[in-house]
């Protein structure tokens, strides 16, 4: 052990010695790893956000639409009872199944009026949101079709600005509601800029009373482990039954989606991955480069060394130890860059995908053990050349 | 370190270079015998095998043909890494460019072979004190080579070669790069050695120098042409 302390004490004075010279081949650590930690560190970060986000939202239905673009539209409209229907035949499979709409209401309280997206929610509810005052409306409120809603912080602002909307009564596309809770703002502007920061959700039970339109769409909550492709299925025979098997509807896996979408970013991540490991392949070609010249101008002194009695081993040991020495004060000095990068770049992209999780285990992990893995095999055959060196012909130098 | 053989007995030893498909004969077969303490010089002029006897003498070659023990070990056969712990354990190694490493300071150097042995920091540091002593360097302990005089810079190289208690040291033209004055004081370090009972082989061009040893070996063309007591030295 002491040995190794001794090497390494010998490769530092040695890189110290021809300081330019190694910090010049050091660049080339320096650049690939930093590429790597930033590329994968960013990546990493930016998938634990983009999916902190969705998840917040609970589990993504499978939403069930009406095919526009069939010849006759109108024969496969949903109708009152499919969702219940849907739900009877599913049975066990499925948490619940829920109709959906959606629509732009005039909304006033007093002199102020505007219009509002409103939105249905049901009883199966599994998000993360949080609620800045009041309460999130509950399986109770859907089975009694209560006459209530819940306000976005934006819209609640809008009507109430000192904060006091829950117990509030607002007039809504002629009926009157009251509002019994307030969601904080969503963190995500990812999120708001998609679906927008203004909505109103009301119970789907309540808003089917107001209306003679068919839902918008159906969603259904798979119990946990329900193979898609079969629920699928299910869902079409059933209505096929109800609606001729002429109607058309598209079926969209929510989670799958989820899935896609993180692949995707894999896949991202692992080419500009492949696009840092040539850059660090360059690195170490670098310093089996430099390390060549270090053998061949130290010959005399690996003559000496061999004369006095040191083996192949211990001339090997000594300039691996250089050349892994060099490639981990590159790596090492790359990482740090790259966190730095990272970490400015995920604090920049939070505005938009909400906190982001650096994982900084994982990336000073990755970068020594790169690192390491280039002293070692690039620095292999100058080390080599050096041990195998003829003692005789080496001191004639 | 008499154990009562030899220091170095060598028999039939032949050498012979292959460089591609001709072979270049340099050793035709010599037979020696050293005994412990004895102070030994090698002279021939260039060409004649006196550097290859010297590698061989020095395990940093192996013969073509014949035996060669050293202290009591039969050392002709031996692969790369046995004859490297041959070196390390007894045999200590002056040359004639001193060959010291420059950044590193006289002590460190001294006990480098002491490294190699695997010695802790602390038992080197102590044993290189005690053979600079020896060659009367103390008070330069700390100072690098190039803060060094040549002939301190030999003293260095000397005490090197003695720190691992060697059987055999070995001298390449110690006096080499030194100038006469400087030369002198090393060949008189030399004899302090011999008295104190060192087997040492030396190879030299110079007579003045061969005629402080008390044997010398003359190799010509491969061979011992002779081998006599060095008051037979005509001054």
């Amino acid at each position: 052990m002491t040995r190794i302390f001794a090497y390494l004490a010998e490769a530092f004075a040695s890189l110290w010695r021809n300081k330019a010279r190694s910090l010049l081949t050091m660049l080339g650590m320096i650049i690939g790893t930093s590429s790597i930690i930033t590329v994968f560190g960013l990546s990493k970060a930016a998938t634990s956000g983009i999916e902190s986000t969705l998840t917040s939202f609970g589990t993504i239905p499978i939403s069930v639409n009406v095919d526009g673009s069939q010849n006759y539209p109108d024969r496969a409209q949903f109708l009152p009872g499919d969702a219940q229907r849907l739900a009877d035949a599913l049975g066990d499979e499925v948490y619940e199944v829920q109709p959906n709409w959606s629509r732009n209401w005039p909304v006033s309280y007093g002199t102020k009026k505007n219009y509002y997206s409103v939105s249905t929610v049901g009883k199966y509810q599994d998000d993360t949101l949080t609620m800045s005052s009041g309460r999130k409306i509950g399986p109770e409120d859907v089975d009694t079709a209560a006459r209530v809603v819940d306000l976005s912080q934006s819209v609640a602002d809008k009507f109430f600005p000192n904060g006091d909307a829950v117990g509030k009564e607002l007039t809504m596309n002629g009926g009157r509601y009251t509002v019994i809770g307030v969601y904080a703002p969503i963190k995500s502007p990812l999120v708001t800029s998609l679906g927008g920061s203004d909505f109103i959700a009301i119970p789907y039970s309540t808003f089917a009373r107001t209306t003679s339109d068919p839902p918008d769409g159906l969603n259904i909550y798979p119990v946990k482990g329900v193979n898609f492709d079969t629920i699928e299925k299910q869902i079409l025979d059933t209505l096929h039954h109800i609606h001729g098997p002429q109607a058309q509807y598209q079926v969209f896996d929510g989670a799958g989606f989820l899935k896609g979408f993180d692949k995707t970013l894999n896949i991202v991540g692992t080419g500009l991955a492949a696009i840092g490991t040539v850059a660090l392949l360059v690195a170490g070609i670098g310093i089996m480069n430099i390390m060549l010249v270090t053998v061949t101008e130290r010959t005399r002194e690996i003559g000496l060394r061999k004369s006095i009695g040191a083996s192949r081993a211990d001339i090997m040991l000594q300039f691996l130890m250089e050349s892994v020495v060099l490639a981990v004060l590159g790596g090492g000095t790359g990482m740090c860059l790259g966190l730095l990068v990272t970490i400015g770049g995920a604090s920049m992209l939070s505005k938009y995908l909400g906190d982001l999780l650096i994982p900084y285990l994982l990336v000073v992990t990755i970068a020594l053990s790169f690192s390491i893995a280039v002293g070692m095999i690039f620095g292999l055959y100058p080390a080599y050349r050096a041990a195998t060196k003829d003692p005789i012909e080496a001191l004639r130098s | 370190m008499n154990n009562g053989t030899h220091a170095i007995q060598l028999r039939a030893i032949t050498k012979t270079y292959k460089n591609g498909s001709l072979e270049v004969p340099v050793l035709h077969g010599i037979d020696a015998d050293v005994a412990h303490g004895e102070y030994v010089a090698v002279m021939g002029p260039s060409g004649s095998g006196k550097s290859t006897l010297m590698n061989i003498i020095g395990c940093l070659d192996r013969p073509t043909g014949g035996n060669y023990v050293l202290d009591g070990e039969d050392v002709s056969h031996l692969n790369d890494n046995q004859l490297a712990e041959i070196r390390l354990k007894k045999l200590g190694f002056v040359f004639q460019g001193f060959n010291l490493l420059a950044r590193t300071d006289a002590a460190k150097n001294v006990a480098l072979p002491l490294f190699y042995a695997g010695v802790g920091t602390r038992e080197r540091q102590r044993r290189a004190m005690a053979v600079l002593e020896e060659v009367g360097l103390t008070d330069r302990a700390k100072h690098k080579p190039n803060e060094l005089s040549g002939g301190q810079q030999q003293r260095v190289a000397i005490a090197r070669a003695l720190i691992n208690d060697p059987a055999v040291l070995l001298a390449d033209e110690p006096t080499g790069n030194l100038d006469t004055k400087t030369s002198a004081d090393i060949m008189e370090l030399f004899d302090k050695l011999h008295e104190s009972g060192r087997t040492i082989i030396m190879v030299t061009h110079d007579e003045n120098v061969a005629r402080r040893a008390r044997r010398v070996i003359r190799i010509l063309d491969g061979l011992i042409v002779a081998d006599e007591p060095a008051s037979l030295i005509k001054a």
